[in-house]
Order: C-alpha cells, then sequence, then structure tokens
C-alpha cells in the first residue's frame, strides 16, 4: 500500500502543485500597485538567484538572494514568531483571568 | 494587460510542462552554486568521526520526499562510507516506512542492524514526543521499530539523552519539525543541529541557522548535491556532471 499507492500518489499531488502556482502566480503578480510591483521583483529576483540559469545569466544573482533570505526574510520571519509568541501569550492570559470568554459562548 | 491577467489556464499549464520537462530530458549542464549552509553541513558531517552515533529525524512524507528524500539518502550514505552509525527517528505516521526504505541498501551492502544502523520508528505526540525523546532517548523510545527493546542494541549504549549523540540532524517536509527541535531540544540542551529542509519551508527557518542555532542548512534538492560528486568542500562550482550526479543520486 504505502510502496504502489500513497508514495506515488501523494508525489503527484505535490507535482500538480507547481501547475497551480504558476497559474495563480500569474493572476496575482501582474503589476497593479507598489506593493504588488515590489512582491514581483523579489520574486524575480529570488527565482532567479535559486535557479541555475541566474548565475548563468548574472553571477551576483544568487548572492542578491541569499542577501533577501538572509535580511529582508529574517526580519519579518522574527516579527511574526514573535507576534504569534506575544500574541498566544496574551490570549492565554485572558483565558486563565477569565478575560477571554468567548469559547464558552460568550460575546 | 488585462489579456495577459485573462489568458487560459490551459496555456499556463502547457508552458509549466514544457519548461519542465526539457531539462528533465535534455539536461542543460549549467553549473550549481553551493552556497555556505551546505557547506557548512558538508564540513560537519564530513568531521564526525568513525564510530561515533549520529541521529537523523526524519520528518517528512511521500508528499514532500521528492524534495528532500535525496538529501537524506546521499548524507547518510556519506555517513555509512565514513563507519558513522546512525540512528534514524521520526514523529509521523509515514516515517518508518522511509526509514526502512533508506537503510535497506545499507544493509545489503553489509552494515548490521543494531550496531550501525537503527529504526526507532514512530513517536507520537508531535513537539511532547520531541521534548521527552530529546530528554531521554530510550525512555521515551522504549523499542525499535522492530519490536527489540532499545537497551540491548549496541547502537544505542550509553545514549541517555540527545546531547549523547555526535550531532542530530533534522529532515524537515512539514511540523513537526526544525522549530520543534530548536524550541524543544536544541535551546535547552545545547545539542549542535542541522537540517535539511524542502525548498518551501526555507524562509521560515533561515532565522534559526543566521541565529547559529542551526550549524547548517542544506535546501531542498539542492541540498542534496554536497555529495553527489564527493564534493571537496570549498570547491564553489562543480560544473556540467554535478547534474548527472545529482539525477543519479536521487534515481537510487
Amino acid at each position: 500500500m504505502y510502496e504502489n499507492v500513497i508514495s506515488p500518489h501523494s508525489a503527484a499531488m505535490f507535482a500538480l502543485i507547481a501547475f497551480y502556482l504558476g497559474s495563480a502566480a500569474c493572476r496575482v503578480f501582474w503589476v497593479r500597485n507598489i506593493d504588488a510591483t515590489i512582491l514581483l521583483i523579489a520574486c524575480v529576483l529570488m527565482m532567479l538567484g535559486q535557479a541555475p540559469i541566474g548565475a548563468l545569466l548574472w553571477s551576483r544573482f544568487p548572492g542578491l538572494a541569499e542577501w533577501l533570505l538572509e535580511v529582508p526574510n529574517n526580519i519579518g520571519q522574527r516579527a511574526i514568531m514573535m507576534g504569534a509568541a506575544i500574541g498566544a501569550f496574551a490570549t492565554s492570559f485572558r483565558i486563565l483571568f477569565g478575560i477571554e470568554r468567548s469559547h464558552f459562548g460568550a460575546d | 494587460m488585462e489579456k495577459l491577467v485573462d489568458v487560459d489556464r490551459r496555456i499556463i499549464y502547457l508552458t509549466i510542462l514544457v519548461l519542465v520537462s526539457l531539462p528533465l530530458l535534455k539536461p542543460l549542464g549549467i553549473p550549481l552554486e553551493i552556497n555556505k549552509g551546505t557547506l557548512d553541513v558538508f564540513k560537519q558531517l564530513d568531521a564526525v568521526p568513525a564510530g561515533e552515533r549520529v541521529l537523523f529525524s526524519i520528518n517528512y512524507d511521500p508528499t514532500s520526499a521528492p524534495d528532500i528524500a535525496p538529501q537524506a539518502k546521499v548524507m547518510l550514505d556519506h555517513l555509512m562510507s565514513k563507519d558513522v552509525k546512525v540512528a534514524l527517528v521520526c514523529f509521523s505516521a509515514a516515517g518508518p516506512a522511509i526509514i526502512e526504505g533508506l537503510i535497506a541498501p545499507h544493509l545489503e551492502a553489509g552494515k548490521v542492524y543494531g550496531e550501525d544502523l537503527a529504526n526507532l520508528g514512530f513517536i507520537a505526540g508531535a513537539e511532547t514526543a520531541i521534548r521527552n525523546f530529546g530528554r531521554d532517548v530510550i525512555g521515551t523510545a522504549k523499542a525499535d521499530y522492530h519490536g527489540n527493546d532499545l537497551r540491548n542494541m549496541p547502537i544505542m549504549q550509553g545514549i541517555s539523552d540527545v546531547r549523547d549523540f555526535e550531532l542530530v540532524f533534522v529532515f524537515h517536509g512539514y511540523n513537526p519539525g526544525v522549530q520543534e527541535w530548536v524550541r524543544q531540544v536544541q535551546g535547552p540542551l545545547g545539542i549542535r543541529l542541522l537540517a535539511g529542509v524542502v525548498s518551501v519551508s526555507v524562509p521560515e527557518v533561515m532565522p534559526f541557522y543566521t541565529s547559529g542555532q542551526l550549524s547548517g542548512l542544506t535546501q531542498g534538492l539542492r541540498g542534496a548535491i554536497f555529495t553527489a560528486l564527493g564534493l571537496v568542500a570549498g570547491t564553489k562550482r562543480t560544473g556540467p556532471f554535478l547534474i548527472v550526479g545529482l539525477v543519479a543520486a536521487t534515481k537510487r
């Protein structure tokens, strides 16, 4: 079951994601405003930095992609992690002290 | 511009299919860059002395296997070639079968189960299980995948907590994975932790690598390149032969 059913089917499902991602990216990333433009530029730089053909076109693309990952990405990721941790702490505190009672059906 | 937005999705699918298939059918032979995280992993794995023990945490399933299984394969191959002993554990239900597939070629090649390799099986409980396993390996796992008592297995002699392993390598396809290992084990116990992750998880894991909590980080399928050709540390480019080596590594 694992070798002949689960494994190939799961791999096929994962591979199909590429097609849906490609289609969704085409519709979302068309330049509409300044935010979409920044996202589009970052995505293109990242793809060129990660794909071997990027280094062939310009040797600095991989370094640029690495910088994007290690600086702007890290800033965002750390902010999300710290924000989520503080949020979880605050929500736990509210539940423990009975301030948050929506899970009991209260407003 | 609107016409571009309204393009038929079948055309997009066909374009992707062609662009993905062409390099597979006729490799372009473009040199691959090897990043710092991969070199860090190579240096640390290569420095493990023969006879020492390493722990692999296999946290992926068949869905993410195409992206990450080649990493696990080449790294296990590398450690086996250096006579390093490897214990493999997993925290996802599909893990034991994956581990059996990973170790089978080495057992056929003459490695001894229980001495050189061990499948510690699936431990239920996700993050809690990782925490308990980190602090008391044998007490948490108790028996291997085949029901053998871990206390009687040579590879587990002298193992109390995960600090007794030379290093721990987490292969991360989904949670529980790197974040749980860092939170519950690496930080409190101060172990040397390496990680191999699927490409899509690289951004969320990167903060742990730049902070030094991860001593090395391999990224997606490209992470498998480091031993595919017996790469010499310090080499920046390995040339078009790398593609052949990578394909050979993934086909096995």
